[in-house]
């Protein structure tokens, strides 16, 4: 809400103040201002009011879509609500396995990710070793390693947290080693003629200047441990929301599909943007810029 | 040894000499690395191999089958192999053009308003955190068991990347470059095809590299899903009927594949990037 402004010219005392001297200067580039901000204010609430519309199209698009297919084809957003009311005791235990499933998978992945990317940072020749190893690695989809695992390791929790640790290791690993290596010569002098130790001279310099590219390696992590959890849970098939949208499919119960797969998008964003604010955090705590990509 | 200091040699010809010598042993430096690069590739290869086989030594077959085994079943599986490869990359290549196209293709548009891209730029951020993949059994309700429905996971997923890379491309114009054209009269259609398209090149060329690599990944999840033919199919069959050792060497064939896809795509950025004589995107 705009600060009022009271005129200048009409003083408390009622006496005019002349044109031209400061305060009315001040009173105009305030006013000035104030109407920038309405200006920026009232567009802020245009692209709200547009955005909305457009989610408001979509919702109907898919409301008419729906309206035209068998519900076994396509449930509209009512169906797909009943779903999720129907199948709720179903789908709350299984969004609670999803989300653990993420979280250990991800802290794991992102632990090793963190590690194995100081290590390999510190020696040119290291990372020239491993340089194949990790093209592969980055190239292989690691999904497609799920049935694998799951004959090893069954179909419960564990499957899943590994595969998503794998995942989400090489987005952190590969941030990790490009940021250590890359630190400003001048800093890497200074802490050199200080007889700093590598040990320091990693905890105090080349962590800390890593970070905006680790963190933004984090937010990737994040991403790819859902999606492989998922996909897990879609070949092990009994626990987590893949698990559940897998019985719904099986048995065309499709607005159960549905509605797991809203709650799932819920996990994922939440996942994603805690990531984001765990960025924006830690960045702000030591003072760095975000990573550019 | 110390060079002879012939007293026949100029001062020029020393400081050559000596320039050459320290020119041999960097070079001499360079190739112990590479050296040690190189034995050191072979060393992690024969440990990696070495675990598989200790763990196969102490896990049933049926858990983990060794090398031996696995290239047994390659050859003995060789006509499923065979029939289903060829699926797989069909749906890859299906669903990255698809994918590619669509993306390119709708991010111009949404790059000509402003507007546009003001309104749909937090759905494209919430898009990024969504897990494309569990589209896979809707489409395939939708689309049925067949290629279709395996391509459009495929072109879901590819889609995203090159939608975003052309976006980010076409904005990020010199703005001494736009100031110029635009002052010398050019129309936006010349301003498009002359210095827009070219800012945006190197970004969809990342974003088509990227695309390939995900075009893989949703071919195989529609292929698990829908689990009939395929690649993806097969292991899941072979994990249900514990047919191990043909689990192991499908994973070998899908990872030769997904290398290529890698390596195709990389180099196919890299040449295209020479053709038009342009730097990669910064990282």
């Amino acid at each position: 809400m705009a600060r009022r402004l009271v005129d200048p010219r009409a003083s408390a005392a009622g006496a005019p103040v002349a044109p031209g001297t400061a305060a009315t200067a001040e009173y105009w580039m305030a006013r000035e201002g104030q109407a920038a901000a309405v200006r920026a204010r009232r567009e802020r609430l245009a692209h709200t009011g547009a955005r909305l519309l457009v989610l408001a199209a979509v919702l109907g698009l898919w409301q008419a879509l729906a309206s035209r297919y068998d519900v076994t084809l396509m449930p509209g957003p009512a169906q797909t609500y009943a779903g999720l009311r129907r199948g709720w005791p179903l789908i709350a235990t299984a969004a609670v396995d999803t989300s653990l499933e993420i979280a250990l998978g991800f802290a794991a992945g992102a632990l090793i990710g963190l590690i194995l990317g100081s290590l390999v940072g510190q020696s040119q020749l290291a990372e020239g070793i491993l340089h194949p190893y990790l093209i592969a690695y980055q190239a292989v989809p690691k999904v497609g390693l799920a049935p694998m695992i799951v004959l090893l390791l069954g179909f419960g929790l564990w499957p899943k947290v590994v595969l998503a640790a794998l995942a989400a290791a090489f987005p952190v690993l590969e941030n990790t080693m490009v940021g250590v290596q890359r630190v400003d010569e001048d800093s890497a002098r200074l802490f050199a003629g200080l007889g700093a130790s590598p040990t320091q001279t990693y905890l105090k310099l080349r962590l800390i200047s890593a970070l905006p590219s680790i963190m933004a390696g984090v937010r990737v992590a994040v991403v790819l441990a859902t999606v492989s959890v998922v996909v897990t849970e879609f070949v092990a098939g009994r626990i987590g929301l893949g698990a559940v949208m897998m019985l719904g499919y099986a048995q065309l119960d499709t607005p159960l599909v549905f509605a797991a797969l809203v709650v799932l998008t819920a996990v994922g964003l939440a996942y994603y943007f805690a990531a984001v604010g765990l960025e924006a955090l830690v960045l702000r705590w030591f003072n760095l810029t975000p990573s550019t990509r | 040894m110390p060079p002879r200091l012939a007293a026949d040699k100029t001062d020029a010809e020393l400081v050559e000499h000596f320039y050459a010598r320290a020119a041999r042993a960097e070079t001499e430096q360079r190739r112990r690395v590479r050296q040690t690069t190189r034995v050191g590739q072979v060393v992690v290869l024969l440990a990696l191999l070495g675990v598989w086989w200790a763990a196969a030594a102490v896990y049933p077959p049926v858990l983990v089958p060794g090398p031996a085994a696995t290239v047994q079943a390659f050859f003995d599986g060789r006509a499923t192999l065979w029939e289903n490869t060829p699926i797989t990359i069909a749906e890859i290549v299906l669903g990255f053009l698809v994918g590619s196209l669509l993306g390119i293709g709708l991010g111009i548009a949404i790059a000509q308003s402003r507007w546009a891209e003001i309104i749909l730029t937090p759905y494209l951020v919430v898009s990024q955190a969504v897990p494309k993949v569990a589209l896979a059994p809707i489409l395939i309700i939708v689309l049925g068991y067949g290629l279709a429905s395996k391509v459009a996971v495929a072109a879901l997923i590819a889609f995203f990347p090159l939608l975003e890379n052309t976006i980010a491309g076409l904005r990020q114009v010199d703005p001494d470059s736009l100031r110029l054209l635009q002052s010398l009269g050019a129309t936006r259609w010349q301003i498009f095809t002359k210095l827009r398209v070219f800012t945006a090149l190197p970004l969809i060329f990342a974003g088509l590299r990227i695309a390939a690599v995900l075009a893989t990944v949703g071919a195989i999840v529609g292929e698990f899903v829908a689990g009939n033919r395929g690649l993806g199919a097969l292991l899941v069959t072979s994990m249900g009927t514990f047919s191990t050792s043909l689990l192991y060497a499908t994973m070998g064939v899908l990872t030769a594949l997904a290398c290529g896809v890698y390596l195709a795509a990389r180099s196919g950025e890299r040449r295209a990037l020479a053709r038009y004589n342009l730097a990669p995107p910064e990282r």
